[in-house]
């Protein structure tokens, strides 16, 4: 299920792939003017955010050439919007890449991994190939957080926000600053169906 | 100095160190207050600039990830700050993010819109300062804060050090004038005592007073050297005395010895003249029998020198009594009674008049001047002045003869005047000499003795004698009387007669 607006919900259960079109459309609620920014133009801003906020351990680079590696699981719904938001970027020296995989097990070697709807029914396989990764799983699937993911898109007046499972973030290694914690939507639930 | 209060040294002393104290008070207390003020506002200014920044690094990921909410709740913490009345959060298009207000009212003293300047601006404005700070992600602006903090803490501050300058300074001047006082008086003491004997001995003429005091210092020296003054007047005051009574008991002794001599020189005089004038009178008596009794054997040539020896016996016994005349008024005793000039100057002219008859005479008497002094040397005087300007008017076909009164530099004057021959002023010294004669015998007949007498009449009287003239234009001579002379005067000049004859 594609997160969007949320008139066209009962549209999307029939055209998923309209619903990722219309979701180019007004989606930054009272602050950006009408066709500004889309949806996934800001979680593409929000993954890159997320970088500066949080911390993994050393070894989670040793594999990566010192390169932070944004990867996506599944169909891509960014296209290039991922490519163009973090191209040429780094954080703490570390040059940002984009990388995208087919198979969980090809991408454990990522930071942070966008899991895409089209794997949401494999989502507790998911999660438990990347149990104690270091990966910052991120999703916007409904209920994803409670079902033992780390962050989880959501929408509410029209605004893109998070949830956070606290515990599956403190599994992985994975630091979260306080100022990213404030923001979100704490979830205390385990891993859920896993 | 013009202050009030300042007439007096003491005055002045205090014044002058309250004001000095005052002054020095003054000037720290601006300094340190302004440097307080300075000090207080710099500090204010840091912690805000800190605090803005730590807003602003916490509000970052409130910005990015677009919620105010959260913004606003991280702001709210602020509360914890009395100092802080409002705190804007701006997004990178400079709008309004997130507020925060520390009471109702103060969302005014905020900007919709970010202040412009991307790097911290502050300014103080009204009773709050502002303080604003771009926010940075990844180096690039994403947004701005700006901080308005209260200024009370300041004026707070600034009147709370007044008011305590104020208490200080007071308290401070009121130990300063004790002090001063106190100290005052080991200064104007002395002083004031020192003005006291200098009133004394100026006023009272008492150089035995002392000014007292003896402190070690410089008014102490003062009070030293004005106390050795005194000494060394009072020395010299004691000399002087000294010197003037031994000057006055030799002026006493001269002036004995004087009169001593004075008197034995006229004595001797008297007796020469009178002794001289029975010789005189035989060579006189001796020489008319011969003229008489050898008439005929005696040739004119014989004659004549006879009648030149008579002549010369004759003008020699007059000599002889005139030097007689002023002896004796040397030697006469003053009489003091009151006597009428003006009367006794008609009187005169009046024989004067019947002994010459046929001259015309224009006799002015001055009347009502009454003196005191000795009636027949007044007489004298007024016969010999009177006597002398008729005989040296006697060639005027108009004569004119005036006695008269004048003020000469405050004292009363009494003067004869007359259009006779004159003199000249050359020898107007030489005028009231004895046996002095400025005219002829032949011209004007006469012993040059009358205006001696005068002069002696006079200057027994305690007066002066002088004359002006010029050669045939007459003279007059003034005499005073001293005090003889002051009671006389002119009671009624319209009175006094004009006389024609």
């Amino acid at each position: 299920m594609v997160a969007g607006a949320r008139r066209f919900r009962p549209a999307l259960l029939l055209l998923a792939v309209t619903a990722l079109l219309a979701a180019g459309g007004p989606a930054r609620g009272e602050e950006g003017a009408p066709g500004s920014l889309s949806d996934y133009q800001v979680k593409a801003a929000y993954l890159y955010y997320f970088t500066t906020f949080v911390d993994w351990p050393p070894e989670a680079f040793e594999r990566t050439g010192n390169e932070l590696v944004v990867g996506v699981l599944g169909e891509d719904p960014f296209g290039e919007i991922l490519d163009a938001t973090l191209r040429g970027k780094s954080v703490n020296n570390r040059a940002l890449v984009v990388r995208r995989f087919a198979n969980i097990k090809d991408a454990r070697d990522s930071h942070i991994l966008f899991i895409s709807a089209s794997e949401q029914d494999r989502i507790p396989s998911i999660l438990k190939a990347l149990d104690g990764a270091a990966v910052l799983t991120v999703a916007d699937v409904d209920g994803f957080a409670t079902r033992g993911g780390q962050i989880a898109f959501h929408t509410i007046d029209r605004k893109v926000r998070f949830d956070i499972n606290v515990a599956a973030v403190e599994r992985s290694r994975i630091k979260i600053s306080a100022q990213l914690m404030k923001l979100g939507r704490i979830v205390r639930a385990g891993r859920e169906g896993v | 100095m013009k202050w009030p209060g300042a007439s007096t040294v003491r005055g002045k002393l205090l014044l002058a160190s309250i004001l000095s104290k005052a002054a020095a008070f003054l000037v720290a207390g601006v300094v340190i207050t302004g440097y307080d003020m300075m000090a207080l506002r710099e500090r204010l200014v840091r912690r805000l600039a800190v605090q803005t920044d730590i807003v602003g690094a916490n509000c970052l990921s409130a910005l990015l990830f677009n919620d105010p909410q959260s913004a606003e709740t991280t702001l709210a913490a602020l509360r914890a700050d009395p100092r802080v009345r409002a705190v804007g959060l701006y997004s990178a298009d400079r709008r309004m993010f997130a507020t925060y207000v520390r009471d109702a009212g103060s969302e005014r003293i905020l900007p919709v819109e970010a202040p412009a300047g991307s790097g911290p601006d502050y300014r103080g404005r009204d009773d709050h300062l502002r303080l604003s700070r771009t926010i940075l992600f990844q180096g690039k602006p994403v947004g701005s804060v700006l901080i308005v903090s209260d200024l009370s803490e300041v004026t707070d501050t600034i009147t709370r050090d007044v008011g305590i300058f104020a208490g200080v300074l007071l308290l401070a001047l009121l130990i300063a004038l004790a002090i001063n006082i106190r100290l005052q008086r080991a200064i104007s003491g002395p002083i004031l005592s020192l003005a006291e004997t200098a009133r004394k001995v100026s006023q009272e003429k008492d150089y035995a007073a002392r000014a007292a005091g003896s402190s070690g210092d410089e008014i102490g020296a003062l009070v030293t050297a004005f106390n050795e003054m005194l000494e060394e007047i009072q020395m010299q005051e004691a000399e002087l005395r000294t010197a003037h009574d031994r000057l006055e008991q030799r002026v006493a002794e001269r002036t004995a010895q004087l009169e001593t001599s004075n008197r034995e020189l006229e004595a001797f005089s008297y007796s020469v003249s009178h002794d001289l004038r029975a010789p005189l009178r035989s060579i006189e008596g001796f020489s008319r029998a011969l003229l008489e009794d050898c008439a005929d054997r005696l040739d004119e040539a014989g004659k004549d020198s006879l009648n030149r020896v008579i002549a010369s016996t004759v003008r020699m016994g007059q000599l002889i009594d005139g030097l007689l005349n002023l002896s004796r008024v040397t030697r006469a005793e003053i009489r003091g009674r009151t006597v009428d000039l003006s009367s006794l100057a008609g009187e005169i002219v009046e024989e004067l008049r019947q002994g010459e008859n046929g001259r015309r005479v224009e006799a002015v008497v001055a009347g009502g001047a009454m003196v005191e002094g000795d009636p027949a040397l007044l007489r004298a005087v007024l016969q010999n002045l009177i006597g002398n300007a008729w005989k040296f008017t006697r060639k005027r076909d108009e004569a004119r003869i005036e006695f008269g009164v004048a003020k000469e530099s405050g004292e009363t004057a009494f003067f004869v005047r007359d259009n006779g021959a004159g003199f000249d002023m050359t020898y107007s010294d030489k005028l009231f000499g004895a046996f002095q004669r400025l005219h002829g015998q032949n011209e004007f007949p006469g012993i040059g003795i009358g205006l001696a007498t005068v002069q002696r009449i006079v200057n027994r009287h305690g007066g002066r004698t002088w004359a002006t003239g010029a050669p045939d234009q007459g003279a007059t001579i003034y005499f005073t009387l001293g005090n003889g002379g002051r009671n006389g005067g002119q009671k009624d000049r319209a009175a006094g007669g004009r006389q024609s004859g």
